[in-house]
This record gives structure tokens, sequence and C-alpha cells, in this order.
């Protein structure tokens, strides 16, 4: 009983933490992985392996960087990974069902995503949270452990180069 | 970056806020009173969905276990062709124990005493034998009651004939070219039995008496 107890105030105060970023969260997962099925896995990973260890977090305040930091490991490893993974199949791929948007936005969406790709890891993680999972930028400094104009700087050239990438491609 | 490019940044940007979020919050809510749960099929004490952790420590684990066992034998493994037999002496008829495989194999069987041995006049003696695939021979071990000393050794083929013998105590009876047999005593009642084929391969079998 008490156990379950435990686990009810821990989850709970886990939740009350998460639940406000929670859209944001996916969200910033959506743009790092292209495909619904693998945004599922990390989302969950990552949830699973913040819960789990969500004792050990002392300063509460630091949840978004504790949260962020997981998911990016994750990320990397998935990476690393991936180089001994098979060949990509497009035709496989483009028969998963995408229940998320409206096709005539999709390829547009599509081009931003391959675009943010290209940028360096720290400016493209800034331009995900700030203009399309919409943290702000102080947030951004607690998930990035950086100062406010260090992230002001990785927007501003995230923006420049993305612009650049993108009138490439067209 | 002039601002029309801009404008285009803004506009994907603002097709990307729009895009739903796969992941529902229920759904996150279900994930994590699963994970609370224990997982009664694991065999480690420790919380669930580190597998890879569990696994490390187990393969640690029994590494740790093989490395203390080889060190503290002494001699390293006989290799998996080679079988040590061991002989206990714990009822009669005596049984005739593979370690390697952990069962019964042969009997002693007094009526099976090879003649060389009655020609040689040793009597009162107590001997197994058992067919060994490896050689296609039968192997015979004879103990002379009395005179824990004297172990006779010998090979013989399916026709019953002796090919070759041995016998422990100092007396060399037979020799044959087919197989040759040479022993090492290792410590009392314990013996390293190798044995070369005609065809040059050597054999092992290592034999305890008690």
């Amino acid at each position: 009983m008490q156990s379950e107890d435990f686990t009810y105030d821990k989850q709970s105060a886990f939740m009350e933490l998460y639940e406000p970023i929670h859209d944001r969260f996916v969200r910033f997962c959506q743009v790092r992985l292209h495909n619904s099925e693998e945004v599922h896995d990390l989302v969950n990973e990552t949830l699973l392996r913040a819960y789990e260890n969500f004792e050990k977090l002392r300063n509460k305040d630091a949840f978004l960087y504790y949260l962020f930091g997981i998911a990016t490991r994750i990320l990397n490893s998935q990476y690393r990974k991936k180089k001994f993974w098979g060949a990509y199949d497009a035709t496989k791929n483009a028969q998963i069902a995408d229940p998320c948007w409206d096709p005539s936005q999709k390829a547009d969406v599509h081009l931003l995503y391959k675009a943010l790709d290209e940028l360096p890891s720290r400016q493209r993680e800034a331009l995900i949270l700030f203009e399309i999972s919409g943290f702000s930028i102080k947030e951004i400094q607690q998930i990035q452990d950086s100062k406010a104009s260090a992230v002001k700087a990785r927007l501003v050239r995230g923006r420049k180069k993305l612009a650049e990438i993108l009138s490439e491609k067209k | 970056m002039d601002s029309q490019d801009s404008t285009c940044v803004d506009r994907l940007f603002e097709e990307a806020r729009k895009v739903p979020v796969s992941v529902s919050v229920p759904e996150v809510k279900a994930t994590l009173s699963h994970a609370a749960k224990p997982s009664k099929s694991s065999i480690f004490p420790f919380p669930t969905y580190s597998s890879q952790w569990q696994w490390g420590i187990a393969a640690s684990i029994i590494l740790l276990v093989g490395f203390v066992a080889v060190f503290f034998r002494g001699t390293p493994p006989p290799p998996a062709n080679l079988h040590p037999v061991k002989l206990t002496e714990n009822s009669s008829p005596f049984v005739l124990l593979d370690t390697y495989r952990g069962e019964e194999i042969s009997y002693w069987d007094t009526s099976q005493t090879p003649y060389p041995l009655l020609e040689a006049g040793i009597e009162n003696i107590r001997c197994f034998q058992t067919y060994m695939e490896d050689t296609a021979c039968y192997l015979t071990v004879a103990l002379e009651l009395g005179q824990p000393d004297l172990i006779h050794f010998a090979l013989a083929d399916l026709t019953g004939a002796i090919v070759s013998q041995l016998l422990v105590g100092g007396r060399q009876y037979q020799s044959d070219s087919s197989y040759n047999f040479d022993l090492c005593q290792l410590q009392s009642g314990k013996y390293d039995l190798l044995i070369q084929t005609d065809q040059g391969d050597k054999l092992r079998k290592q034999i305890v008496l008690n």
C-alpha cells in the first residue's frame, strides 16, 4: 500500500512538471525524427528513463535540461547505431500510414525538416525549441545550459543558414 | 538574408507548428503507470527497463565465475572431445562415471577379465570395460585387489583381441604398435591416460580411482 502511494506520488510529481511541456516536447521529437513511429518510441523511452531516475533529480527546476538531455542522448545513440543498420527503404517508409497532418502541408514541412537536419546540432536544437516547440529563450537557456546571448546567436545564425539551405533547395 | 527568405522561413515554421502532436498525455500516463509495476518475469532485483544493464551484470558474473573456476582448478579443462572418466567404488558392482557427461557408462564386470591377465597369473582382479567410440576399441581397466598400485589398462579391438596394454606398478606385459599408452599419475588414484592411435591421434582420458 505504501509503495503504491509512493508510486502515485512519484507519478503525479513527474506529471506536474511534464504535462505543461508535453506538446512542446513531442513537437521537438517530431522534428528530430520525421517518422511518427520512431517519435513514439523516442517519447516513451525518454519519459521512462526520466521517470525511473526522477528521484535523483534534486533540483526540479532543472527538469527541462534533464528531460531534453535524455532525449538528445537517445537520439545521438540512435544515430550512432543507425550507421550499422540496413539501407533506408523509401518505398516501405512511404507505405507507413501517417495520420498526423494534412498532406498538402506535408511537403513543405518535410522540406523544412530536411533543411534543419543540415544545421549544426546546437543551432538546430535551439531553432526547433524556439520556433516550433515554442520554448522561451530562458527555457532554452536551461535546456542547452548556455547563456541567453549564446542562445540568441544560435537562433540568428541558424535562421540565416536555414534560409540559405532552403533557397538552394528551391 | 533578405526579407523574402525570412518570410519563407517564417511560413515554414508556421506550418511546422500546425503539425498535430502524435502522442497524447493519457498515453504518457499509461506508459508511466506500466513502468511503475515491477516486471514479474525479471530475474534480477533491479528496476525494469534497463535490460542492457542487467545483461551486462549477468555476463560479468558469468565471466567472473568462469575465471575463478578455471583459476582454482589448477589445470586447464580437457578439450571437448576428451572425456575424463571417474571410477568410484561406492558399491559392488563398481560404477564408472563419465564426469564429463555426468552419466554412468559402464560397470565393473569380473567376468570380463582380459585373458592376458589370467595368462600372466594375475588373479583376484576387478575390472571394467567401456567402449570408446573415438578409438573403436574397448578400454579395460583392472584393479588387483589388495594391491591398489597395480592397475592394468588394456585396449581391445572389437574381436576382443588385446591391442595394447599397460600395467601400472612397474610391470609392462605387452605393447602393440597399433596403440600406445602413456600414463601419467597426477596424484594418488588419479591418472591421465594418453592413448596414441596408429593414425597418430592422441586421446586423453582422466581416470580417478577412489
